[in-house]
């Protein structure tokens, strides 16, 4: 047997290597040249290079001083499988929302003579070679004028690196605060970052009881350990120590912890005030369940990081045991804004289900760019698409309930970017969980509570012992 | 065995793997330095070094080992930090991630093998291997939870560029490399040794085979080119974190390994070059509009491959050779353990 395994080694060696790889290479090259070959517009437009910034659109004539566009490509990449789909999936859904909304309901880009948005989608995989391989796949294929990605940070930062080197505006979804640390140029970003949701499940808790009058003495600051988590467990953390709160435990532990008696122990045995929790999903199940049942009766329990307790199927799982939790969002269903109830119940009647972190995020991050293309044929009439233009027109941005649509999609109603991208605005929603007409649901009670809702604060069950 | 006798003896498949390489080499200037189809190139042919690397321990020596991204992502991420933290050039980084990735190999292969550790148990202990690291550098102490990065800076001396051609062709050049070492352990005395136990490990050992030194070597060698390799996987990456040590993507090179056809240089590489640049076409053409069929698609293929060839790519060669000389009598060589 040996034997022949070395003669098929001799023999297939120099050949077969060679054949098949020119073979494939070859196919690959084709394929590419077919690909680039078939949607190439006019005869004006060439097939350019990464190195060139210059964006490649529709172009009618050349000579002319204003350019026609017609398409503005926005690449979205996501986590469309792997163990992230379910957020890749729904931000995927929400872009196809706007896009559709903005090019049908709302006549395109005005100021680009009603141009319309092409959203090209590529999946990035759980892996950051993945990504990269998808972005790279995006700019080198379709040149897209923006790219909004990729929700994981390890994902974002890989899509990143491609889009920084080809100057291509990154809007980016990953909440993790080093993505917008790094001096990359062309990256913005809208959306509340990680430790923004740590500092405002505090904010709210030091809110309420100046607003009751009690005095928050201890916390105790529970997150799972992926990055995202542990940045909102620190920014709480931060915020906590900031406002003179003692912090009796930071705990971390693993997303899919399947036991969390160590840590109810923790809490039963330091009495904190507040206890700060960052969970993922099944975990804000399995703590709340325990409260609960160990009969622990705190001040209150905040939940931050845009997942957890107060999602539908968290409350289909706990039932009673999350009622008055909160969570820190970085949207806003509830927004008592004409754009906000519009999209959420577009979106309800297309996917059966309201938007939710991905989604929403998407939501008002392709609005976002909506009012910056707008701007961009205002501008800088003669080339809108120009990387560094749209650079500027982003920055120059100042968008709120008045003036926008993102800014009546946004939590905080007010956008307006950094120079590092990211914006100065940024904040969350707090939504909580109450029972309304027998019913458990969330509704949102900061920082504005949504029409006919108080928040419940403290817990009911809380005596102020001391 | 003496180099010169080494290369007399291989001199065609030196030969091929040099004008391979070449070749491979020549196609950025094709391609017009598209840098997808660079990306491409780079990946497919890093993941060729980590499949003809497996084929020393997965090929020769038999041993189905599931760990390869525990020897890749120590040795990466202990050059980046050395890059990140003292500055060292991960020229000297990756011959100590190497070294360490050796060290780690050695110290979990002895007992292993020692203890007669192997087939199903032996492919168990290696994908735990992958599991308690990543659990391992997740903790505060070591990497913790946070995403690291390469500094920002490019150049030769941080092995880091903007643009994809140097990397691509440094790989290339590894490749040439470990396709050497592979040749060298083919033709000589250890890769006999290797392939004896393989076939029949009692048997090997009766015949006074000292079975788990050989054994011992050839994942030692394994892993110190995967753990040199890992500081280039993480540059293609972006960052480095406790995820480097991904169970998947260790199975995945398992398996381009099987499906190369065990013990088969050129099967790996065609394996691991076809099946990478498949795996990415399928995802950029239709990943995102059925998302998820371009691992089902993937899946399908894998297991026609198998079903209809189990000796690997590199049985077909034979097998239609088989066919043209004696009729159409089945061959069934390959040894799968």
């Amino acid at each position: 047997m040996t034997r022949k395994f070395r003669k098929a080694l001799s023999k297939a060696a120099t050949v077969s290597i060679i054949v098949i790889i020119i073979i494939a290479v070859a196919a690959g090259i084709a394929y590419y040249y077919y690909q680039s070959a078939a949607p190439a517009p006019t005869a004006t437009t060439t097939t350019s290079t990464i190195s060139s910034p210059s964006p490649t659109q529709t172009t009618t004539s050349t000579a002319a001083t204003k350019p026609k566009i017609s398409v503005i490509k926005i690449g979205l990449i996501e986590p469309l499988t792997g163990s992230h789909a379910v957020f890749g999936q729904e931000a995927k859904e929400a872009a196809e929302l706007a896009v559709d909304v903005i090019n049908n309901e709302l006549g395109g880009i005005k100021s680009l003579g009603g141009a319309k948005l092409q959203l090209i989608v590529q999946d990035s995989g759980e892996s950051p070679d993945n990504a990269r391989l998808a972005a790279e796949k995006l700019i080198s294929q379709y040149h897209p004028n923006i790219v909004i990605g990729a929700y994981i940070s390890r994902l974002t930062a890989a899509v990143a690196e491609v889009t920084e080197r080809s100057h291509t505006i990154l809007f980016m979804d990953g909440l993790v605060d080093d993505l917008t640390q790094h001096g990359w140029k062309y990256v913005f970003r809208a959306a509340p970052k990680a430790s923004a949701h740590g500092k405002s499940a505090v904010d709210f808790i030091i809110d309420m009881a100046k607003k009751k009058g009690i005095k928050v003495k201890t916390a105790i600051v529970l997150n799972e350990d992926s990055v995202f988590g542990t940045y909102v467990g620190n920014g709480a953390t931060l915020e906590l120590v900031k406002n003179g709160i003692k912090v009796l435990d930071h705990i971390t532990y693993p997303y899919d912890i399947s036991d969390v008696s160590s840590i109810i122990n923790k809490i039963k045995s330091e009495k904190p005030d507040v206890v700060i929790s960052v969970p993922y999903f099944h975990d804000a199940v399995l703590i709340a369940k325990a409260i609960k049942s160990q009969g622990i009766h705190l001040m209150f329990i905040a939940g931050a990081g845009g997942c957890g307790y107060t999602d539908p199927d968290s409350i289909k799982a706990a039932g009673d045991a999350v009622l008055y939790y909160t969570q820190t969002y970085s949207f806003n269903p509830f927004r008592p804004t004409k754009w906000d109830q519009k999209l959420v119940s577009m979106f309800k009647e297309k996917y059966g289900k309201i938007p939710t972190e991905a989604g929403g995020i998407i939501l008002y991050t392709m609005f976002t760019i909506y009012a910056g293309l707008e701007k961009a044929g205002q501008m800088y009439p003669n080339d809108p698409l120009n990387p560094d233009n749209l650079r500027n027109v982003f920055l120059s941005l100042d968008l709120t309930d008045n003036n926008s649509i993102a800014g009546q999609l946004y939590p905080t109603g007010h956008i307006k970017f950094l120079p590092n991208g990211d914006n100065e605005y940024a904040g969350t929603a707090i939504l909580q969980v109450q029972r309304i007409n027998g019913t458990l649901q969330p509704v949102l009670v900061w920082p504005e509570p949504q029409p006919g809702v108080q928040p419940v604060f403290p817990r009911p069950d809380w005596t102020p012992s001391g | 065995m003496a180099l010169s006798e080494w290369v007399r003896e291989s001199r065609k498949y030196i030969l091929g793997t040099i004008i391979l390489v070449l070749v491979l080499a020549f196609i950025p200037f094709i391609i017009g330095f598209d840098q997808y189809l660079l990306l491409i190139l780079s990946t497919a042919a890093i993941f060729a070094v980590f499949v003809v690397a497996w084929n020393i321990i997965g090929g020769y020596a038999g041993q189905l080992d599931l760990g390869a991204f525990a020897y890749i992502a120590l040795g990466g991420i202990v050059a980046a930090q050395l890059l990140v933290v003292y500055n060292i050039t991960p020229w000297i980084g990756m011959f100590v991630g190497a070294g360490v990735s050796a060290v780690l190999a050695a110290a979990i292969g002895y007992p292993t093998f020692r203890f007669g550790i192997k087939e199903v148990w032996y492919a168990l202990l290696t994908a735990a291997l992958v599991v308690i690291l990543n659990n391992i550098f997740h903790l505060p102490e070591v990497l913790g939870s946070l995403d690291h990065y390469l500094p920002p800076a490019n150049g030769w001396y941080y092995l880091k560029f903007p643009v994809y051609e140097n990397i691509y062709w440094f790989i290339l050049a590894m490749l040439a490399i470990v396709v050497f070492i592979n040749l060298w352990v083919s033709k000589s005395k250890v890769g006999y040794y290797l392939r004896a136990i393989r076939e029949d490990e009692l048997a090997a050992e009766a015949l006074g085979i000292d079975v788990r030194k050989y054994k011992l070597e050839a994942l030692v060698l394994y892993a110190a080119i995967l753990g040199f390799m890992g500081y280039v996987y993480i540059v293609i990456a972006g960052t480095y974190s406790y995820h480097t040590f991904d169970s998947p993507h260790s199975i995945a090179i398992a398996i381009m390994g099987i499906i190369g056809g065990l013990g088969s240089i050129a099967g790996a590489l065609t394996s691991a070059i076809t099946l990478k640049v498949v795996e990415e076409y399928l995802r950029a053409s239709i990943g995102a509009t059925i998302p998820g069929i371009h691992l089902l698609i993937y899946g399908l293929l894998l297991i026609i491959i198998g079903i209809f060839k189990p000796d690997g790519l590199a049985g077909i060669y034979e097998s239609l050779k088989k066919r043209r000389t004696s009729g159409r009598k089945k061959i069934s060589g390959g040894g799968n353990p």
